[in-house]
């Protein structure tokens, strides 16, 4: 079927064929503005705003900025904050793989089953998840609850408002995030590349170990990524779970904004936090990049 | 249905179609260089050639689905490239078919009548008659993922003629089906374009096809035209290498031609042998290359040292003919020698190849040419 | 193909199971308390009633917010909606660069911190007194919810057949209404998805809301985070359940439409294929 094409496959591809097309476009790209007008005014603008009001307008000062550096407190909020999400990636990771894994590798019919229990926590309201932690961690919660009453201790543990409390109701929130992406890029992986490994007589260790990990690392990269990013921002799961110890950026920037009414430093903040997520994009970006160009297009 | 005779139907329902000096560039790629062409009214007319040539792309701009680079297009005489494609009332049929899949068929045929704000009951009418023409009655209520693909075929031309255009432009209605399908059909839609009486402009890359079916071809390779002619003087009179192998099959021979001067004309060949060549023929001198169809070739016990001659290296045998591939000093020669001829061959078996002198042609050879 | 890659899948099923459960059981134990007689957040509850859910029908607070997040959240579905696939088709006829930057611009909103967000929206909107408004929470709603439309409808056009709008030019509909009569109905299974999905990102949405959507303007979520705040109260749980049902039915409605949507579009280039 080579005489005619179908126009345009997905998002960024443009739409040549070698057959009846219309590749010159019949409307023009027009139709995106409304969207992107709403963007901008809403969207871009407002954080050029902020931009500036770290830098003091209408004058122009750093003094946010030195502001944040010099003093301690915020650099160890920051430092807590990318330890955080650091614990929480590594969570997801350890434990996100195995099960993309297993939905990867089942029988269709399984998998559609299994991803229930993903999607559906991943459909659940932020809040009600937290709510739930709340419950499950409190000192008359779940957890201390069936300890106390198995005899195992007699003080209920500080599961809750503390950085403890923070990981766990933060990993529940991204596991999820992190399997769906591990899944799409392992069903990507051939099933054929098994059965070779298998009959050039590596054992299933070794299979995995040399084929299957290394093919899923565009995954592992992607969503690590993603999942870092996201936690860095995080504010509601800290701001309920965390107490004082898991205190995160975002809760940071909320106290300058609502109670201290500190525009420039919040702002300043806020501009900081931006451009750590942006160089991490960067860096997950460009690790992709030069994944793709090491091995040509796997 | 209205059975209309040939030349009224020319007359009033084709549309005539110039082309002049039509370029269609992407960047620097020139998909079509400047193509003059006039498509006469009510004719069937083939654009054929390999993938890349351009036919596509020629079809799209009658459409009206992409915009010309340069030159202009002209539909009885008024310019076309200015309309947008819903104005221009030109049915089309794609390779694929495009039939909208959430559409009953009866609703696809009826599509382009709705959009002309007909009426209802006309609407109907027209509809059944349509699809009794294509013989698809009774399936009007299905969708097209519930039909065969002849099936769906005949629904996209039903579709591209309800409204009667005076123009019909298809691209490469029939390839997706298989052959003995694709003949029925050929067949069918001869008998559809003498109904019509529509100017058909078809677009294919398979040569059978193309002469069974037009009233004229335009040959075309690379965005260029190679020969506009009517199927039998595309066959009989290739004027370039090119044509000569596309349509049919041909044998080539380079060789300098020589024009002794009481004797006929002759081509001298590799190794000193000579083959006739047709009177009117070049200057002496000139370097050619000869093309002689496989069917003109006659096969004969070689008789003479200086004839172009071999062993058989293998026999095909098709039904009507049998086809033998001859290794002659000259590189690898096919002869087809008819069922009837009731001569027996065997591989190994020298032959002498002969051909009447006005059954080969001559090309100009250039160097980048064999 | 599991056995290729794990000779005994034993300890690969145990961590799996740990998750699930993990995943799984905050869920599930919420429900039972929104059940529970007792005040407080004991597990197992003491006794069965339905009171909590008695005081959400009941208090005025409340029930307020749940309509201020339903209408915010409708306003969110429609805006996004139609916005999100007038800008996917955008997309797909924008040339190359061009369209790659647009669609990186549209999508951004997701990775952007939420507070920062915020904060610029809270800002922008004091001098136009849209702080405290439906309609400048709504806006601020459907920046997010706009990539969840927008991916969808891009996914959808890019299994679109395209020659089906040239051959409904051909047959002589104009363009406008060729969108309408060919294009949308069959990308609407992708259409109405992606406007759930913006439902449910506006519903559930809470650091926005707790900045721009100040005092008047109190929705769900907003309720929810100041009453987890302030003092534990179940009636939180009988909120959750019904919130968790809303989002069973939620996916399930999108699954529906998802299959419904490969039917219509799938099917008949599938059976072409499958033909000679």
């Amino acid at each position: 079927m080579s005489a005619i094409g179908n126009f345009s496959h997905g998002a960024v591809t443009g739409g040549r064929t070698n057959g009846i097309s219309a590749a010159s476009t019949m409307w023009r790209g027009k139709l995106a503005w409304p969207l992107l007008i709403v963007l901008i005014l809403f969207y871009a603008w407002p954080l050029i705003q902020i931009l500036l009001m770290s830098f003091g307008a209408p004058a122009f000062t750093t003094e946010a900025y030195s502001r944040i550096f010099a003093v301690p407190a915020y650099g160890l909020v920051m430092m807590n904050t990318l330890w955080i999400s650091a614990i929480v990636t590594a969570i997801c990771l350890v434990f996100g793989y195995p099960v993309a894994f297993l939905l990867a590798t089942a029988s269709p019919r399984l998998s559609r089953a299994l991803i229930l229990f993903v999607v559906v926590p991943f459909g659940t309201s932020l809040l009600v998840r937290n709510y739930a932690w709340m419950v499950i961690l409190g000192n008359n919660g779940l957890v201390n609850s069936a300890l106390k009453s198995l005899g195992i201790i007699e003080q209920p543990l500080p599961l809750l408002y503390n950085t403890f409390g923070a990981v766990a109701g933060m990993a529940h929130v991204l596991m999820p995030y992190m399997i769906l992406v591990l899944l799409a890029a392992m069903r990507g992986i051939e099933q054929s590349l098994g059965f070779a490994a298998h009959s050039l007589g590596a054992t299933p260790f070794r299979a995995f170990r040399t084929i299957f990990l290394p093919l899923s690392a565009p995954g592992i990269v992607a969503g690590s990524v993603l999942v870092f990013i996201m936690s860095l921002g995080f504010f509601i799961t800290p701001a309920l779970l965390g107490g004082r110890s898991g205190t995160m950026i975002s809760m940071v920037i909320e106290a300058q904004i609502n109670q201290l009414v500190n525009w420039p430093l919040g702002a300043a903040l806020s501009i900081l936090l931006l451009v750590v997520t942006f160089i991490l994009l960067g860096m997950g970006a460009w690790l992709a990049a030069w994944r793709r160009g090491k091995r040509g297009v796997l | 249905m209205t059975k209309q005779p040939i030349s009224a139907a020319g007359a009033k329902a084709g549309a005539r179609i110039q082309f002049e000096r039509v370029s269609k560039r992407y960047g620097q790629l020139a998909a079509l260089d400047d193509i003059n062409l006039t498509i006469e009214a009510g004719e069937f007319f083939t654009l054929l050639g390999p993938s890349g040539s351009g036919k596509s792309t020629l079809l799209s701009l009658i459409a009206g689905f992409d915009q010309l680079s340069a030159g202009a297009i002209l539909v009885d005489g008024q310019r076309a490239d200015d309309v947008p494609p819903h104005r221009r009332g030109f049915g089309v049929v794609f390779q694929n078919y495009a039939l909208f899949p959430h559409l009953t068929v009866e609703e696809n045929v009826a599509y382009p009548l709705r959009a002309r704000r007909m009426s209802s009951q006309e609407v109907r009418d027209r509809v059944a008659d349509a699809l009794r023409q294509v013989r698809l009655e009774g399936l009007g209520q299905r969708y097209p993922r519930q039909l065969s693909g002849g099936q769906q075929q005949r629904v996209a031309m039903a579709r591209a003629v309800v409204f009667r255009p005076r123009v019909l432009l298809m691209d490469e209605p029939l390839g997706a089906l298989d052959r003995k399908l694709r003949i029925d059909l050929q067949v069918e839609l001869k008998q559809l374009h003498r109904e019509l009486g529509a100017t058909i402009v078809f677009v294919s890359h398979d040569q059978e096809e193309a002469l069974a079916l037009s009233d004229r071809i335009a040959v075309l390779r690379s965005g260029r035209i190679e020969q506009v002619d009517t199927p039998s003087g595309l066959y009989r009179h290739p004027t370039t290498p090119f044509v000569a192998g596309f349509i049919g099959e041909s044998n080539f021979f380079a060789g300098i031609l020589r024009r002794l001067r009481e004797a006929a004309p002759v081509v001298e060949l590799a190794s000193g042998i000579r083959v006739p060549a047709a009177a009117g023929s070049g200057n002496d001198g000139e370097a050619v290359t000869l093309s002689v169809r496989p069917e003109q070739v006659a096969i004969s016990p070689v008789m003479d040292v200086m004839s172009l001659a071999g062993p058989i290296i293998e026999i095909i045998y098709v039904g009507t003919a049998t086809k033998l591939l001859i290794e002659t000093q000259c590189g690898r020669a096919q002869a087809w020698v008819p069922a009837q001829g009731g001569q027996e061959f065997q591989i190994g078996q020298i032959v002498a190849l002969r051909w009447a002198p006005d059954a080969a042609t001559l090309h100009p050879r250039r160097c980048d040419e064999r | 193909m599991l056995r290729l890659y794990a000779s005994s899948p034993a300890l690969l099923i145990a961590i799996c199971i740990a998750v699930f459960i993990y995943l799984v059981a905050p869920l599930a134990i919420v429900v039972p308390i929104s059940f529970s007689s007792g005040e407080g957040l004991a597990f197992p509850p003491p006794g069965y009633s339905l009171r909590w859910y008695e005081h959400y029908w009941t208090d005025r607070a409340w029930v307020d917010a749940t309509i201020t997040s339903l209408k915010v959240g409708v306003l969110v579905a429609a805006l996004a909606t139609a916005l999100g696939t007038l800008a996917a088709i955008g997309l797909s006829r924008m040339a190359g660069r061009a369209r790659v930057v647009a669609y990186a611009f549209i999508v951004s909103p997701i990775i952007v911190p939420v507070i920062v967000l915020a904060v610029a929206l809270y800002r922008l909107y004091s001098p136009l007194g849209l702080n405290g408004s439906i309609v400048g929470l709504a806006l601020a709603h459907t920046i997010m919810a706009a990539p969840f439309v927008v991916v969808t409808v891009t996914a959808a056009l890019s299994r679109f057949d395209q020659q089906l709008v040239l051959a409904s030019a051909s047959l002589g509909e104009t363009p406008f209404r060729t969108f309408f009569k060919v294009t949308l109905p069959l990308i609407r299974p992708s259409v109405l998805t992606g406007g759930l999905f913006a439902f449910m990102t506006s519903f559930d949405e809470v650091v926005i809301a707790l900045f721009v959507g100040s005092g008047t303007v109190a929705t769900l979520p907003r309720m929810m985070w100041a009453s987890l705040r302030s003092g534990i109260d179940p009636t939180i749980a009988a909120v959750s359940t019904l919130l968790i049902l809303l989002s069973v039915a939620v996916l399930a409605g999108a699954e529906t439409l998802r299959r419904r949507g490969e039917g219509a579009l799938g099917d008949s280039q599938a059976a072409k294929r499958i033909e000679r």
